[in-house]
């Protein structure tokens, strides 16, 4: 199990970098075609737009897994570290379970627009495929943000330090 | 009544030290659910179209190329040729890292890779030269954030794209006020290298010389390249973006050959993981913005605030002095992503331009990024100068001064931001 998770967490790391070097080098090759020769895809803004998307959600998640994601800390710099822990789980203990709501409206409206059957406008493939990054990635996001709350109420049982900003060295 | 409860949950969240992002949607979850009774599926709605944009693109390209070039051998070759031109004069090695700085925001779009790509070679060299270490550490912080105001620059993408401009105006926009403020970190620079005789006595033969800018010569083509291609109607922001990528890659891999593919992979995972939170961000917030517009706030904000100010240079003086206080509450770009729609029907009826009003905002960024205890660029010189956050702080206290300065001058002068843009874009 612990060997799975770990080869999933290379491969999801992997993939965000490889995917957005690809794009890059994809809109390129587009510019350049479209300036030379004129010529250009059709289906090229749409495709991009939907990877954005779904790098996003990707990258979004792992940054839950490096503490990325900014959020206020002016009350928990100021407070004692057992309570800074406590809050913080709380903080992420409702991080996680509001990303919940991604994950089940995600999947209704995925419902929805199967049951309509709409194609997106230009490459005419079925509007859920791009939606499904939204659900799937929130499944990680949240998953990370219970295990995160759950890191910091060991440490509220066990009476830590808290790593506050303004005494932070370099890291 | 209603947005009084919006804006308490939304303050409570955020006080829990809940996730920007997170706390932004789920505020408008709730109110959503609670108080419109809309159902919750719109939100994943909004989710998805507010990234659902070409222009957006520009963001993870901005920070990839901008990553490349900060780890790889360009900034070096760019700092070479900026010491030849002006490190000869009194405090030129200082005056030499905020034109690299200069040189170097016209190829990035961020603030941070800036201050790693000039900090991390000029730290040493200054303080090898005799400079003063709190004025060095000072220095490289604050001029490392000129990234962001000099084109193309990421958080002007993120304000075109709220407030609905465009991104080459308003990177035209930058150019002026980014030069403004380099000139006046010069001139500082001069004042006390002057005053505690810092100089350099490095000279170079004719031949060192030519060497110097035949290597720089790669780097020094990739702003033409970038800007001219967006102004000369060749390439958009977005595809600009993409071309400094590759761009960058070609000098990196096949002209100076100092990037390894693991580093290379590396970048480009870091940089995937930093522009997938920041767009996070923005896809929570435009749920969070749309739900402001649908409930009217903007024309609410607009009576009230039109009805207690009567000049509009108060009202903006109002905005540059909040803005300060909330950039040492919490993070800059996301307040100024925010805050901006909301004051669209406002700055309407006072007459100010969205243009001038985008580079005061993004001043205001490059303060908040100086102000402890948040601010990007003071972490990023901890790491690379290896100093704590207090001793950051302190040595950057007199440039945000001369920053909150230029700003001012900037706000009450709008012609300075707007004079580019009106001379070269008016069709």
């Amino acid at each position: 199990m612990e060997k799975f998770l770990k080869g999933l967490n290379r491969f999801e790391e992997g993939l965000c970098g490889v995917l957005l070097l690809g794009l890059a080098c994809l809109t390129f090759v587009e510019t350049f075609l479209r300036y030379t020769v004129s010529y250009s895809f059709s289906w090229f803004q749409e495709f991009a737009n939907y990877t954005l998307i779904f790098s996003t959600y990707l990258g979004a998640s792992i940054g839950v897994k490096y503490g990325m994601h900014f959020s206020m800390e002016a009350v928990t710099e100021y407070t004692p570290d057992r309570i800074s822990h406590l809050l913080k789980t709380i903080a992420y203990f409702i991080s996680g379970l509001a990303v919940i709501l991604f994950i089940y409206f995600g999947i209704r409206h995925i419902q929805s627009i199967i049951k309509f059957g709409v194609k997106s406008p230009s490459m005419q493939i079925p509007m859920y495929i791009p939606y499904l990054a939204i659900p799937l990635f929130s499944i990680t996001i949240s998953f990370r943000f219970f295990v995160l709350s759950y890191k910091h109420f060991k440490k509220f049982l066990n009476n830590e330090p808290y790593l506050k900003v303004r005494k932070k060295e370099t890291h | 009544m209603n947005l009084t409860i919006l804006f308490l949950c939304f303050f409570i969240l955020l006080s829990l030290s809940i996730p920007i992002a997170i706390a932004l949607v789920s505020t408008t979850a709730i109110y959503l659910f609670f108080i419109a009774k809309i159902p919750l599926t719109s939100l994943i709605q909004q989710l998805f179209n507010g990234l659902d944009n070409f222009v957006l693109l520009g963001v993870p390209f901005f920070i990839l190329a901008g990553n490349i070039m900060a780890e790889g051998a360009i900034s070096e070759r760019l700092v070479n040729v900026m010491k030849l031109f002006v490190g000869r004069f009194t405090g030129g090695l200082a005056m030499a890292s905020i034109m690299a700085c200069i040189f170097f925001a016209a190829i990035s779009g961020s603030s941070p890779a800036t201050v790693i790509a000039i900090g991390s070679i000029m730290m040493p060299a200054l303080i090898k030269e005799g400079y003063d270490e709190r004025f060095s550490i000072g220095l490289l912080t604050s001029s490392g954030s000129l990234g962001i105001l000099i084109p193309p620059s990421i958080p002007m993408i993120l304000y075109a794209l709220v407030m609905n401009i465009s991104v080459a105006e308003i990177f035209m926009a930058g150019f002026l006020p980014g030069f403004f403020i380099g000139m006046c970190l010069m001139i500082y620079s001069f004042i006390m290298a002057r005053k505690y005789g810092w100089y350099s006595k490095t000279t170079y033969t004719l031949k060192e010389g030519i060497k110097i800018i035949k290597d720089g010569i790669w780097a020094m083509f990739l702003p033409i390249l970038v800007l001219g291609g967006i102004y000369g109607g060749v390439f958009t922001p977005t595809e600009a973006a993409a071309v400094s990528v590759v761009y960058a890659l070609f000098i990196e891999l096949f002209v100076y050959k100092e990037l390894k593919i693991n580093k290379l992979l590396n970048i480009c995972r870091d940089s995937a993981i930093l522009s997938g939170c920041l767009l996070f961000i923005l896809s929570c917030a435009m749920t969070f913005i749309w739900l402001l517009t649908v409930e009217q706030l903007p024309q609410k904000l607009a009576e009230i605030i039109i009805s207690h100010v009567e000049s509009k240079w108060v009202f903006l003086l109002g905005i540059n002095f909040a803005l300060l206080i909330i950039g040492a509450l919490m993070d800059i770009v996301t307040a100024v992503i925010v805050i901006s729609p909301v004051l669209v029907e406002t700055l309407t009826r006072y007459d100010i331009n969205f243009v001038h009003f985008g580079i005061i905002m993004i001043i205001n960024i490059e303060c908040g990024f100086l102000t402890p205890p948040f601010g990007l660029n003071l972490f990023v010189s901890m790491a690379i100068m290896r100093k704590t956050l207090v001793e950051v702080a302190r040595a950057v206290l007199p440039f945000i001064a001369l920053f909150i300065g230029c700003l001012l001058a900037i706000t009450y002068l709008p012609k300075i931001s707007l004079l580019l843009p009106e001379l070269l874009l008016k069709r």
